[in-house]
């Protein structure tokens, strides 16, 4: 029974090393599709086999246990070494200092076993599903993206094996962090996870590249130690490093100091306001690297640490802190989307945004909240898989991110701007789900003004990005040669993601039966009578009366409907734009002596009213004072 | 069943109203203008003209996000009348304009592109203010249901006042009337092109204006949640606001989106933000 587990785990590291080792490009393909089919088989018997508390016996449990302390240091050793490479003393520092408070902490209070090594509830199901459907579809994406990615490069030597090793790797350490019970097997993956993404954002090992990884590396590294401090004063404020005791614990008060470290290792790894510099660094990398880290790994085990430890602080004054913090993060991540041209910069804002959100939701004391958060993190992953993915083929295609270069991408790559376009409605329109989580989201924070307030606002903002972005890749452009040719690898896997994004929102509820449902029956036991209420009471079969069933039912009905007012208005006759009667065509006007003037319109981005230098820095002014209050209302 | 009969009735009265109110409006402008002005039918007979226009279009998309502009305004009509939640309401209005927006920018029409973002911008100005005036009402009433909201029993008004201020701020906007006429202009002398619906003529431009009616009849129920409890005040109510919504109108003159952002985010956000705390501390705290 354990072993399945152990699979989850250490399968994907091994075919890292096979993948490592022999550089050869159809054995990495054949992997790398074998390992897509056998994580989704293993991840989906592991769920099938419902919550688990899984005790491993006495001797393989050591041997683990020895394995991962080893590896532990071992890794922050390699951390040190590569602060050490890079001349940042800073990264260097972090790494003796967790180095030290680890060895220092594990000979004092020696061998720390855990009864249960793994704990497997439904929110791991959750985490399990979008890292071992979404990571596989998108190394299958990559298998295609790379080769191009490399040709653009004109590399001597691909350097193909190291980068699908390492994602390999990343999927691994993101299933061990998400089963392991022993906190301190947690904080091992975590490790792995920031090397992960080092080595991922560096890949093409140019300046800017290995500056941004860097910076990634440094406030990850800070998050790392953070979580080291959290850590031990967990285990002296409660006699455990069992994550299924703590969410259990009765005095929850004792617990907060713990609580808020980790929690601001939490806000490092999702890039909360204001560690928001790495993720946004990130996008140097190839687009299924940031696809990766946006939406099934990485990003998500900060807000997967948040939901998982909200039993033990939802509802108290630390609970409330954070709220605010994750909401101001929403609002101010949205504020600045609005002033980026760069599509990958918006997709990246807009994930900070929605990160913030679910950190918000997490915290907030309301059963609706707690089931929008973990829903939030699935629907965003699968939506912002398919949008990275999407706008690094639009990169390829027509050689710029940049939205204003979007003009008539739909003639020129008429299905990924299709995907594009499914991906960011399913962002902010109905009737998908995110919406729904939106709207949630203010009716749950009516009992926290300030954070309600924020959401209020970060709603309108996140209207406008959209929007703007939306309406590029709709609109018309001059150049219509298609410059789109079907590629096997590349279009198959964006097409199961867009059918992903649309089942997830059209079987919400019944997910929500599923999976949500019985996490939060099972880890908030303690809070408000939750324990004892009969899980069919906390079956949703709407939410709030907007059942996504009948609203996909509405909506083929308007197609429908629609399709017939097309035929009774059907266009007669095409004309050119108004321009005063003074067209040459749609894209340029007549002018002085009949010469063409050619004219072009650019979307809004507020240049006048500030830049988003400016916000950033005061955003990050206040966001620094939320963390200040965060750790001032847990000292007595 | 009944439900079925109130949204037939709904959708079919819903633009009688919305139509008449329009035809009072201009006759009332002109009026003030000194003109004699059009019958108070006259915005039926130009959407019957425009309904027998030929279909010409620049992009096949544009008829698409007109009718999706009507059938989000239907459904938020329909759902106000079928007491359903506030919010959502909001969103789906949120919606309808979003559709107008993508219409407008699904053509390289410069005028409209401009229309398209100056009301993304109006988007910008307004939503945070509706959205304050929902999370009022239901820290008064305690719920977002609108059915739950007429329950309540006393005036929301009284509870409500500066927020009702801060709504009818927004009401201009939401009209597109001067000074906030910034996407479209509705008066023939200001400008010659119609920025959002610059590139919408005939039958689509007459959905467009269908959808107009609904959303004007949505508006004017907002202002009567905050009169409820007295049906013959509610009208009173209705009736003056528009009216000084008219006046203002005529009075005065457009302003740049850059000062509609500061006024609508201080001062009518303002309004809504300290009506929204002494509510918040009353019947929360209290």
């Amino acid at each position: 029974m354990a072993s399945i587990y152990l699979l989850l785990i250490f399968l994907p590291i091994i075919a890292a090393l096979f993948i490592l080792l022999i550089n050869n490009s159809s054995f990495r393909k054949a992997i790398v599709f074998l390992m897509s089919a056998v994580l989704i088989g293993v991840a989906l018997y592991s769920i099938s086999q419902g919550d688990k508390s899984i005790k491993l016996s006495h001797s393989l449990n050591s041997v683990l246990e020895y394995l991962i302390t080893f590896a532990d240091y071992l890794l922050l050793a390699m951390i040190f070494l590569i602060g050490t490479k890079l001349k940042n003393k800073l990264i260097s520092l972090l790494a003796i200092l967790q180095f030290v408070l680890m060895f220092v902490f594990e000979f004092k209070v020696g061998k720390l076993e855990v009864e249960n090594v793994f704990f497997v509830d439904h929110l791991s199901f959750i985490m399990l599903l979008l890292i071992n459907i979404i990571g596989p579809l998108i190394a299958i994406f990559a298998l295609s993206y790379i080769d191009e990615h490399e040709k653009h490069l004109h590399l001597e030597r691909s350097r193909q094996n190291i980068f699908f090793a390492i994602i390999m790797l990343f999927l691994g350490a993101m299933n061990g962090l998400v089963i392991s019970n022993n906190i301190l097997w947690v904080y091992f993956f975590w490790e792995i996870t920031t090397l992960c993404s080092f080595l991922l954002i560096s890949h093409d090992q140019n300046e800017e590249s290995i500056k941004n990884a860097t910076r990634a590396l440094l406030l990850n590294s800070i998050g790392g130690l953070s979580f080291v401090v959290g850590i031990i004063f967990m285990y002296y404020k409660s006699g455990t490093v069992a994550l299924n005791e703590i969410i259990s614990s009765q005095d929850s008060s004792i617990l907060m100091i713990p609580i808020a470290f980790l929690a601001l290792a939490a806000f490092t790894k999702s890039a909360q306001m204001p560690f928001q510099s790495w993720l946004l660094g990130a996008m140097v990398a190839p687009t299924p690297v940031s696809a990766l880290l946006h939406s099934s790994t990485m990003v998500k085990a900060g807000v997967y640490l948040v939901l998982r430890l909200s039993p033990v602080f939802i509802d108290t004054w630390l609970g409330r802190i954070v709220a605010v913090a994750g909401a101001y993060t929403f609002v101010s991540a949205a504020l600045l989307a609005i002033f980026q041209s760069n599509a990958k910069r918006v997709l990246a804002y807009s994930t900070i945004s929605n990160l913030g959100l679910i950190i918000a939701l997490s915290s907030i004391a309301n059963v609706y909240a707690i089931y929008a958060a973990a829903l939030l993190i699935v629907l965003h992953g699968v939506s912002k898989a398919l949008l990275f993915l999407c706008v690094g083929s639009i990169e390829q295609g027509i050689g710029s991110r940049n939205i204003e270069d979007m003009d008539g991408i739909k003639y020129k790559m008429p299905v990924v701007a299709f995907l594009t376009l499914l991906g960011s409605v399913s962002m902010l329109l109905p009737p998908f789900g995110v919406l729904i989580t939106k709207w949630i989201a203010i009716e749950v924070s009516t009992q926290n003004i300030v954070a309600m307030l924020e959401i209020i606002l970060g709603s309108a903002f996140t209207v406008v990005f959209w929007t703007k972005f939306i309406g590029k890749v709709l609109s018309d452009g001059k150049e219509r040669n298609k410059v789109e040719k079907f590629e096997f690898l590349r279009h198959v896997p964006l097409m199961v993601i867009s059918a992903l994004v649309v089942l997830v929102s059209i079987f919400l509820t019944q997910f929500t039966n599923k999976f949500v449902v019985p996490f939060f029956k099972s880890s908030f036991a303690r809070y408000s009578g939750v324990g004892s209420s009969n899980i069919k009471d906390l079956y949703v079969k709407d939410f709030f009366g907007f059942n996504p069933l009948v609203f996909f039912g509405v909506l083929v009905a308007a197609v429908v409907l629609g399709a017939l007012v097309y035929r009774m208005f059907k266009p007669k006759r095409y004309v050119p734009v108004y321009m005063s009667c003074e067209n040459s065509d749609n894209f340029g006007f007549r002018g002085e002596k009949d010469r063409v003037v050619p004219f072009e319109f650019k979307n809004y981005y507020f240049e006048t009213l500030t830049n988003e230098k400016t916000v950033t820095l005061i955003v990050n002014i206040l966001s620094i004072a939320l963390i200040a209050i965060m750790f001032g209302v847990i000292l007595k | 069943m009944k439900e079925i009969w109130i949204t037939l009735a709904t959708v079919i009265v819903a633009p009688l109203v919305g139509g008449v109110v329009t035809g009072i409006d201009r006759k009332i402008t002109a009026r003030m203008q000194n003109r004699f002005g059009p019958p108070i039918l006259q915005p039926f007979y130009d959407l019957f003209k425009l309904f027998s226009k030929e279909t010409i279009v620049v992009s096949n998309t544009q008829i698409l996000y007109a009718f999706l502009f009507l059938v989000f305004n239907i459904v938020a009509v329909v759902m106000f009348v079928l007491k359903m939640d506030l919010l959502l309401i909001l969103f789906i209005l949120a919606f309808a304009t979003t559709a107008l927006i993508l219409g407008a920018m699904a053509t390289n029409s410069p005028y409209s592109r401009i229309g398209a973002h100056r009301e993304l911008i109006s988007v910008l100005a307004y939503e945070p203010v509706l959205i304050a005036m929902t999370v009022a009402i239901y820290f008064v009433t305690g719920s977002f249901n609108i059915e739950d909201i007429l329950k309540h029993n006393s005036f929301l008004i009284l509870d409500l006042p500066f927020i009702f201020i801060a709504f009818s701020y927004v009401l201009t906007i939401k009209l597109r009337k001067s000074p906030f006429d910034l996407s479209t202009s509705h008066h023939g002398h200001q400008e010659l092109v119609k920025g959002i619906t610059t590139e919408f003529a005939g039958p689509v431009l007459g959905l467009i204006e269908l959808g107009h009616w609904y959303e004007l009849v949505l508006l004017l129920l907002f202002v009567w949640l905050f009169f409820a409890k007295n049906i013959f005040v509610a009208i009173a109510a209705i009736l003056i606001c528009y009216f000084l919504e008219i006046v203002i109108d005529n009075i005065s003159a457009r302003l740049t989106w850059k000062i509609m952002l500061q006024l609508t985010w201080s001062v009518a956000f303002g309004f809504a933000l300290v009506n929204l705390i002494w509510v918040y501390i009353k019947y929360r705290l209290l």
